[in-house]
């Protein structure tokens, strides 16, 4: 018995498309297909640059902020909302995480669950026993020092999961090698005085994605803390300046639109 | 393959000198008291001449007989065949531990570790048959260990050893040493007829024994110690303990019973309770109890100490504690799974659950297994308070504590941060700013890009706050909260001062 072995034409036309073969397969120069299911990270320009548009389920994320502060949640604000309604852990977080704050920013209070422990090794056990329960619909997970073989298993225990997972990491370890399928750095721009007191823009470079490597940064607008406003600018400013750079606002017009009537409302108060 | 423990000795470093007395004489003592010229077959009464100071204790079989088996039940961990044989000492068949334990050497180790968490010292041999085992614990001298694996080997030493370490040619000593047979071997040449119609029959049987080759029938031979079927250690306290810290060592001691005990009942538990009976001073009191239970069952001995550590450590002892109790709770047949990825890294302890276990977990298990190992102090969830002092209105609980009423109350309260800046991170503990130029700076001057908020509260109770609260940019284009805090009297600005105490992340 013998397969027929396919015409030369046939065969052009799978190696253009070779992820019509395995879903483990794809060129160069595209973008994998996810393994799992996405959810949408809220941003259009950068969910465009993601394999299945998206923060992956199941897998380790890993974000290399600049410093602690450069709006890290709330870039995954989005995500951590529509991913579920289980608990975000907040595991080893540098600081004292404020409930309402998060509430405000439609994070309820009652699902976060923020874990403190003593030493590394606790802190990889926690990792993966919320990973593994699956009663967890977020994991973030701060942690500087990790060797090579507490990633790897770390990625591993993610795959048992289906939770997000994001690693946080200081940006030092952006040259080391690390399984994690996605990695990015982010960065606040080196903001004007009194120019960008509304919508903050981040700088994401993507360091690692399964697919072509991406040489320009993508700048997103994170939506304001609520409340943080200044007084003198004012309400209906225009914010199409950053277009051109390639940005987009934010997906969700209904949170932008209730943090501007705040915006408003407090404007009214201040004045 | 038997080893074979020796007790109990006395711990050497001790100041006072310890004498043990059996009808009148000194049985054993400690080396102060051989400094101060005691010696073992001295009478009671030369004793308290020569050292006045020394504690005398006449010896009690029966707790001896207790003590062996608290080690014998604490030696199940290693093998489930552990007999007592009459003469203080311990025979335990390791022949189908070796490949588990890691060898010889890493079993005698363990052995000695878990001897000397009972409070014991123990010399250990090895050898292929126990009653050359039990002889070479015998012979050796203390903490001096001796293995011998090859039969040819323990023969020469076998050969090597006096007579009168054999019990039945205890009768023959003086006729032997009148025909110069003083070391086994020596005995052994003799011919065996003649030796037999001499010395009686229990001899020669029990010189052959010694040489005898290893055989899985020998295990047949000897009463191995029987686990009964439900547990409770109990220990009275040698001094009446008043800090809980101080009740550890002990507490380990009964752990390391009960982890024998579960061992060899292969059982797991998840709970187990403590009793502690104070000192029944003018008004009699009850029992202190403290209930430790698991979120999943488990038995090994590693994490129920951690437990034990932490719950142990945070008990306040109303009176001082005279008699300790442990007792399993709620047993369970063991689930063998391959162990956790994370729980091999270093001697933190292998908690139970696999991967398979693990996923079968609801949310309120994950809590319980998360605070057993954490501690509940630092799995926390959120109870805001309506409160306008941020450090009083940002309050976490321990989750397994947390009431569902309380985040309600918070819900009013995250009304109030949507229309005012309220920062995700809070520092742990404000920082005090330096100003340069009127402007505070914070790795680099701050640009304020908010009104201010004041909040002024607490007059009413706590902690007073007089802040004027501003949201502040940093070069490099993050947000802080910053304060200024006001001062108490309004007459001079000089003492003006600036702390951060969030960032918006």
């Amino acid at each position: 018995m013998s397969a027929p072995l396919p015409t030369s034409a046939a065969f052009s036309a799978l190696l253009a498309q070779p992820e019509s073969l395995h879903p483990a397969l794809w060129r160069a120069s595209q973008l994998a297909q996810a393994g799992g299911e996405c959810v949408d990270t809220g941003y259009p320009a950068l969910s465009a640059q993601l394999p299945g548009g998206g923060w992956p389920r199941g897998a380790m994320v890993e974000l290399l902020p600049e410093r602690a502060g450069v709006g890290e949640i709330r870039l995954l604000r989005p995500a951590l909302q529509q991913g579920g309604s289980g608990r975000i852990v907040l595991l080893q977080p540098p600081w004292v995480p404020q409930a309402a704050a998060f509430d405000a920013l439609g994070l309820p209070a009652r699902r976060l669950l923020w874990l403190r422990s003593t030493c590394r090794s606790d802190t990889l056990w926690a990792a993966e026993q919320v990973l593994a329960s699956g009663a967890c619909s977020a994991l973030l997970l701060w942690q500087s020092d990790l060797r090579n073989d507490a990633l790897r298993r770390l990625h591993l225990a993610s795959h048992s999961s289906n939770s997000l997972f994001f690693l946080l990491r200081p940006p030092v370890v952006a040259q080391d090698a690390s399984p994690a399928p996605l990695r990015l750095a982010l960065k606040t721009m080196a903001a004007l005085p009194r120019a960008a007191a509304d919508l903050p823009l981040l700088r994401i470079d993507i360091l690692k994605r399964r697919g072509p490597h991406l040489s320009h940064p993508l700048f997103v607008h994170l939506q304001a803390c609520p409340g943080a406003f200044y007084r003198h600018v004012s309400v209906d400013r225009n914010t199409s300046a950053a277009t051109a750079t390639g940005s987009v606002l934010p997906a969700s017009r209904h949170s932008a639109a209730t943090s501007d009537g705040g915006q408003r409302r407090l404007a009214k108060v201040a004045s | 393959m038997a080893g074979s423990a020796g007790l109990p000795k006395s711990p050497p470093e001790l100041e006072v000198p310890l004498v043990v007395l059996q009808k009148e004489r000194v049985l054993t003592c400690s080396t102060a008291a051989v400094q101060a010229g005691i010696e073992a077959g001295m009478r009671a009464g030369s004793v308290r001449v020569l050292a006045p100071q020394a504690r005398v204790h006449v010896r009690d079989s029966a707790r001896e007989q207790e003590a062996l088996q608290h080690a014998a039940f604490a030696l199940l961990q290693f093998t489930p065949q552990v007999a007592m044989t009459g003469s203080a000492s311990l025979v335990l068949d390791i022949g189908a531990s070796l490949r588990l334990f890691g060898g010889v050497l890493a079993l005698c180790r363990r052995v000695r570790a878990c001897l000397r968490s009972l409070g014991y010292v123990a010399v250990l041999s090895c050898a292929p048959n126990p009653w050359a085992a039990e002889m070479l614990a015998r012979a050796a001298g203390l903490g001096r260990a001796r293995r011998y694996l090859k039969l040819a080997r323990l023969h020469a030493a076998l050969d090597h050893l006096p007579c009168a370490l054999l019990e039945q040619s205890r009768d023959m000593l003086d006729w032997l040493e009148g025909i110069a047979c003083y070391r086994l071997g020596q005995l052994r040449r003799l011919p065996r007829p003649g030796l037999q119609r001499r010395c009686g029959r229990e001899l020669l049987p029990a010189l052959d024994a010694l040489y005898k080759k290893p055989d899985p029938g020998l295990s047949q031979a000897w009463s191995w110690v029987q686990t009964p079927q439900e547990f409770t250690a109990k220990r009275e306290l040698f001094a009446r303990i008043e800090e809980s810290a101080h009740l550890l060592p002990h507490l380990q001691a009964m752990l390391q019973e009960m982890c024998g005990w579960l061992q060899s009942r292969h059982l797991a538990l998840q709970g187990m309770a403590l009793i502690f009976t104070h000192e029944r001073g003018r008004l009699a009191r009850e029992p202190t109890r403290l209930d430790i239970f698991l979120a999943e069952p488990n038995w090994q001995q590693t994490h129920l100490l951690h437990l034990l550590r932490e719950h142990v450590g945070r008990l306040q002892l109303d009176a001082a504690v005279i008699f300790v109790q442990m007792q399993a709770l709620r047993l369970q047949s063991r689930q063998n799974r391959s162990e956790d990825l994370f729980a091999c890294s270093g001697l933190h302890g292998a908690p139970s659950g696999g991967q398979e276990a693990a996923a079968r977990l609801s949310e309120a298990g994950l809590l319980e297994l998360l605070s057993a190992r954490l501690g509940a102090e630092n799995v926390l969830q959120a109870i805001p308070r309506a409160d306008f002092r941020p450090e009083l209105a940002n309050q976490w609980q321990p989750a397994t504590y947390a009431l569902a009423g309380a985040v309600r109350a918070g819900a009013v309260l995250s009304a109030f941060a949507q229309n005012f800046p309220r920062p995700l991170c809070l520092l742990p503990q404000a920082q005090a700013l330096q100003v340069r130029a009127e402007r505070p700076l914070y790795g680099g001057p701050l640009l304020l890009v908010s009104a201010a908020e004041r909040i002024e509260a607490g007059w009413y109770g706590g902690p007073f706050v007089c802040r004027d609260y501003f949201v502040a940019q940093s070069m490099q284009g993050q947000y802080y909260w910053l304060y200024r805090q006001r001062p108490a009297n309004r007459q001079g600005d000089a003492d003006v001062q600036w702390f951060v105490q969030g960032l918006f992340a």
